[in-house]
């Protein structure tokens, strides 16, 4: 079974003549430890897709599916457990707390969903995975930016979610730092079984996934799968299809 | 709850100049809040104690009507009244010391019961011992006398008894003198009837209630047990003394609620920055599954955290300030009221009402923040940060304070106190609705003045000021508020003593003025029998002198001082300031049967005019009085009175002893001289002072000082939250304009051009903030002098020239200080870091 299935999903911002049709009926479905990674030029709406498909903003029309269940017409409180309990998230900004420190960071999920005694252990388990073991008493401001996305990686896994949403992952990182968000990203799918959605604007960082969609004025104009011979020469056709090239 | 209580200690813990801040403003409010109100309760204390029963545990006293003495029978009746605790009986009596002998020449003898007059007073022995039940001649003098007298432990002092002389050991010396103005000597009461002859006779008992009793009921038990040949002397809730001082109790507290209201602004401020400062932190939390309730959980839990830590300081800090306050300003009331104060009272009320206001006012002006991030979507994780942008002014909340403003300026205009007073605080609000749309405007202008001074620096600083007129109104508005009070404050005390130095000049067109060592003149003084008067005017070279005496009505239950004047001789000596149309005729009128001129505050509190009928309760009976006139006199100007003829208050009062005397010179007479010759007189009286008039006025003026001295401590504790309120919003400016300070230092600014900036920004806020507090405070203290002046004492507003400069020095002094951490702040930015700030 999908674990994300998107069905003719349109997102229309303002009224009147200022419409912006972000989505235009866009359809999609992500199955169980898949790498997808939606590209597109700026404006496309790929952003507003990861945030509908995270139940973070709600359509105008259409559906949002999470392991079979309709995310469109919940309500807020739901949404937040589907968040918390479901779905993880990595920013491009990381978003960690500054005051708090890394395994308190990434024990935050659970921590909210009042599993305080494990959590502590769990963020450090998770902390290890991802190779931060020797600096989980840092705090956000002393740690590089590769390193802080690293936690948030560990705070989107460590409640154990069938989905991960990174919104330009890499797109505040150095390439050495990219390369190594991206390869923890393709670990997740893989030895973790993970579905992971990852919006980016780097062809390099879009190449670890397994499939690639590719965006243009709020549609899907291709969804191509990478590996295999050809694989390289059919994304570079996909994307100067799409106009990224 | 555990996460938010989490995130919130973390949060604090890791801001901590914002938490102090922040902290500091709750601390503030509740010291002034707090403190004043420990203090007042001392003071009412100390009045109760010294003035009228002269112990905080006397609840009654029974006296005879006649002053004369009474059998001691009477002691057995009160003591059986159902609710008495303690009822213990004395005899007073003056004994005049040899003058040749002593440098003092009169003492109060009071024989008292040492087992039952313990249980009512405190007697503190500093040295010897006390009273004992087997004593029979021996006394016990307070310290002072002692060194008067020349007497110590163990020697003989001689008084004057109806068998000649009688000698008395001194076994002990007390502190001070237990009733102001009066030098006593405490000997057995058996010892003091054999000394006057009296039998067994008694002039007092005193007695104590039972816890919870029905303080009126038993009174009038009392009375009617006794009938109406004696006189009771309770200190009512109602009595004029009390009520005055319960109202400066009020005005404190008012003061404390102010300073509270202005910690709540800047609190609000505060977090409301700091839901915008954590925006991103807030969407994240959102995003990863915090529900609103986490969010708002976390922003109240810091706030109580907050408002509890800054209550507990506030408290400390408050009553501190109250103790070295009294201990400061208790040599200056001994020396100048012979009243000590008592030790600092800490109530119960008083720590619940600063508490709840403490932490209520915190956790209110924390709510509405807390609300709106809680309503934070978590799409705003997402959003990249953008720098500060400028936002549009409110133009409903500018139309509402145009409306306000408007409203105020009629009721300025209306004439009527009560308006002109209501309106005076309606403009402060205002000024608070209209001053984020007024911001841009002021600011072009007073930025004109500070633009040559700082060059290119002021004009950034001046759009850094408008671009965010929310939080610049906010902080104006702190500041205007604190500063407003400050100057209508000073603008009152100032219209007040120059007010009663004014009643003083004129009412007191005597060369000399002779008081009781107490100033008030009510119970508790010594008076002097006509003899004294006579003593004065046959001195050479005095002309007119005229005595004022004091009784006690009752009118409504509430205790009334009836002041006693001869209509022959008062206006030749004294003046009134008349009100509501009335002349000097008033006073010939007062011979002409019962009537009575009322002074300003017992008309304004009765709504009493010329004409009307009152109603007194005498000793004789209830006795109707017709007012002749409303006017006031210094002595009396704080005190609800009504003036009577000697000869009505003897009627009705049974008063013939004079308490207070006002005198001339003959035209031409050295006054010096004069005031020699009566000094000899005055010499054998003890319980009064002979004062020329400027030394009189000397004397009040010195008072007048030291308690502008004390409004000064008062001014500083509410101007120092808006100082708060300027340095957190210059805090926050720069902090969300980092990358933009970033930027300004990559294309080459120096340091000092941010620092700079940063003042200019601090000044300009300042300003403006300055400029509204002075104008708001020269209309708030118009406002209250009208309403005193209408309600209590009739003043003109007197410009507080001198305050204003003081105000205005203060607003910009506040400004250049308040820039010294943000401007640190601005400058001491990595450039690199803050381009990348988020």
């Amino acid at each position: 079974m999908s674990i994300v299935e998107v069905r003719e999903l349109t997102k229309i911002y303002g009224t009147g003549e200022t419409a912006v049709t972000a989505l235009d009926h866009v359809s999609l479905s992500v199955e169980a430890g898949e790498f997808v990674a939606v590209m597109g030029p700026s404006g496309c709406g790929k952003s507003t897709l990861l945030n509908l498909i995270g139940g973070l903003d709600t359509p105008t029309s259409g559906a949002v599916l999470i392991d079979g269940t309709d995310i469109s017409g919940m309500k807020d409180d739901d949404l937040t457990m589907l968040r918390r309990r479901r779905i993880g998230f990595v920013f491009q900004f990381f978003n960690l707390i500054p005051v708090l420190d890394a395994t308190e960071n990434a024990a935050l999920p659970l921590t909210l969903d009042g599993k305080g005694g494990e959590a502590s252990a769990r963020a450090l388990d998770w902390l290890g995975k991802v190779g931060l073991a020797d600096r989980a008493r840092n705090r956000p401001d002393q740690l590089s930016g590769g390193q802080q996305q690293r936690v948030a990686m560990a705070r989107a896994l460590v409640t154990d979610p069938a989905l991960v949403l990174a919104d330009e992952p890499t797109g505040n990182l150095d390439s050495h730092s990219a390369e190594e968000i991206s390869q923890l990203l393709r670990q997740a799918s893989d030895e973790w079984g993970r579905a992971i959605v990852m919006v980016t604007h780097d062809p390099k960082v879009a190449m670890h996934a397994q499939r690639i969609v590719l965006m243009r004025d709020g549609a899907i104009v291709d969804d191509v799968k990478v590996g295999g011979k050809g694989g390289q020469t059919a994304i570079r056709a996909a994307m100067e299809k799409a106009g990224l090239l | 709850m555990r996460v938010s209580l989490k995130l919130a200690w973390r949060y604090l813990w890791g801001r901590k100049l914002r938490t102090a801040l922040t902290t500091l403003a709750v601390v503030l409010g509740v010291a002034v809040l707090f403190g004043m109100n420990s203090i007042l309760p001392t003071f009412l204390a100390t009045f109760q104690k010294s003035l009228l029963t002269s112990s905080g545990k006397v609840d009654l006293s029974v006296s005879s009507e006649s002053g004369d003495t009474f059998t001691s029978a009477v002691l057995a009746t009160v003591g059986s009244v159902a609710g008495i605790d303690v009822a213990s009986p004395s005899l007073h009596r003056n004994a005049a010391l040899p003058a040749n002998k002593f440098d003092v020449g009169q003492v109060s003898v009071a024989g008292i019961d040492p087992a039952s007059a313990m249980k009512l007073h405190d007697y503190t022995v500093v040295q010897g011992r006390f009273l004992q039940s087997r004593d029979a001649n021996v006394v016990v003098i307070p310290k002072d006398l002692a060194t008067q007298l020349k007497v110590k432990i163990g020697s003989d002092l001689t008084l004057p008894s109806s068998v000649g002389t009688t000698r008395f050991r001194v076994v002990g010396l007390l502190n001070a003198p237990n009733v102001p103005g009066v030098q006593e000597i405490y000997v057995p009461l058996s010892a003091a009837q054999t000394l006057f002859a009296d039998g067994s006779n008694i002039s007092l008992i005193e007695a104590s209630y039972r816890a919870g009793v029905d303080r009126a009921q038993i009174e009038s038990v009392v009375q009617r047990k006794l009938g109406y040949a004696y006189r009771l002397g309770a200190l009512d809730s109602g009595s004029t003394i009390y009520s005055s001082l319960q109202v400066a109790q009020y005005a404190m507290s008012v003061f404390g609620i102010f300073a509270l209201v202005m910690g709540g602004f800047i609190i609000l401020n505060t977090f409301r920055t700091v839901v915008s400062e954590r925006r991103h932190d807030i969407g994240m939390l959102r995003a990863i599954g915090a529900s609103r309730g986490v969010i708002l959980g976390m922003f109240l839990v810091e706030s109580v955290i907050q408002g509890v830590l800054g209550t507990a300081l506030g408290m400390m800090l408050g009553g501190g300030f109250a103790i070295w306050l009294l201990k400061a300003m208790a040599p200056l009331y001994e020396s100048l009221l012979r009243v000590s104060i008592g030790g600092i009272i800490f109530t119960p009320d008083n720590f619940i009402s600063a508490a709840a206001l403490g932490v209520g006012i915190t956790i209110a002006s924390a709510l509405l923040p807390a609300l709106s991030a809680s309503r934070i979507t978590p799409m705003e994780a997402l959003r990249p940060a953008v720098g500060e942008g400028a936002q549009e002014a409110n133009g409903r909340g500018a139309a509402i304070g145009v409306a306000i403003v408007l409203l105020s300026i009629a009721a300025l205009l209306s004439g009527n106190a009560r308006v002109v007073g209501l309106g005076a605080f309606t403009f402060l609000v205002g000024m608070v609705f209209l001053a984020p749309a007024a911001i841009a405007p002021v600011t072009d202008w007073v930025a004109g003045v500070f633009t040559p001074l700082f060059r290119g620096e002021g004009t950034l600083a001046r759009s850094n000021v408008t671009r965010n007129p929310g939080r610049a109104a906010a902080t104006v508005s702190a500041i205007m508020i604190s500063l407003a009070i400050v100057l209508a404050t000073l603008g009152l005390v100032v219209s007040i003593f120059a007010a009663f130095l004014g009643y003083l000049d004129k009412s007191l067109g005597a060369d000399f003025v002779v008081i009781p060592q107490s100033l008030i003149l009510s119970g508790g003084n010594v008076g002097a029998r006509p003899k004294l008067l006579n003593d004065m005017r046959h001195t050479p070279g005095v002309g007119v002198v005229t005595s004022l005496r004091v009784g006690v009505a009752k009118r409504d239950g509430h205790a009334l001082n009836v002041v006693g004047i001869d209509p022959n001789t008062y206006l030749h000596v004294a003046t009134f300031e008349w009100t509501q149309g009335g002349s000097d005729a008033a006073v010939a009128q007062l011979a002409q049967g019962r009537y009575a001129v009322v002074n300003g505050v017992f008309a304004g509190q009765n709504q009493l005019k010329p004409g009307d009928a009152l109603k007194l309760e005498t000793p004789q009976g209830i006795k109707t009085y017709r007012i002749s006139g409303v006017g006031n006199d210094y002595l009396n100007a704080k005190l609800a009175t009504v003036y009577i003829s000697h000869e009505n208050l003897a009627k009705d009062f049974n008063q013939t002893v004079d308490l207070l005397f006002l005198g001339n010179a003959v035209p031409g007479a050295d006054k010096v001289r004069v005031q020699a010759s009566l000094g000899k007189i005055f010499a054998q009286y003890p319980a009064f002072k002979l004062y020329s008039t400027s030394e009189w006025r000397t004397s009040q003026t010195t008072i007048f000082d030291s308690t502008i001295g004390l409004f000064y401590g008062l001014v500083i504790a509410l101007a120092l939250p808006s100082l708060l309120a300027l340095i957190n919003t210059l805090a926050i400016s720069v902090l969300a304009r980092t990358r933009e300070i970033g930027m300004l230092r990559a294309v080459g600014a120096t340091q000092k051009q941010i620092r700079r900036m940063v003042m200019a920004e601090s000044l300009i806020l300042a300003s403006i903030g300055t400029i509204f507090g002075v104008v708001a405070g020269i209309w708030l203290g118009y406002g209250l002098t009208t309403v005193t002046s209408t309600f209590a004492y009739p003043m003109a507003y007197a410009f507080p020239t001198a305050s204003i400069v003081l105000v205005a020095i203060t607003g910009m002094l506040f400004g250049v200080l308040a820039a010294v951490i943000p401007s640190r702040q601005a400058t001491k930015m990595d450039v690199v870091a803050a381009l990348h700030y988020e």
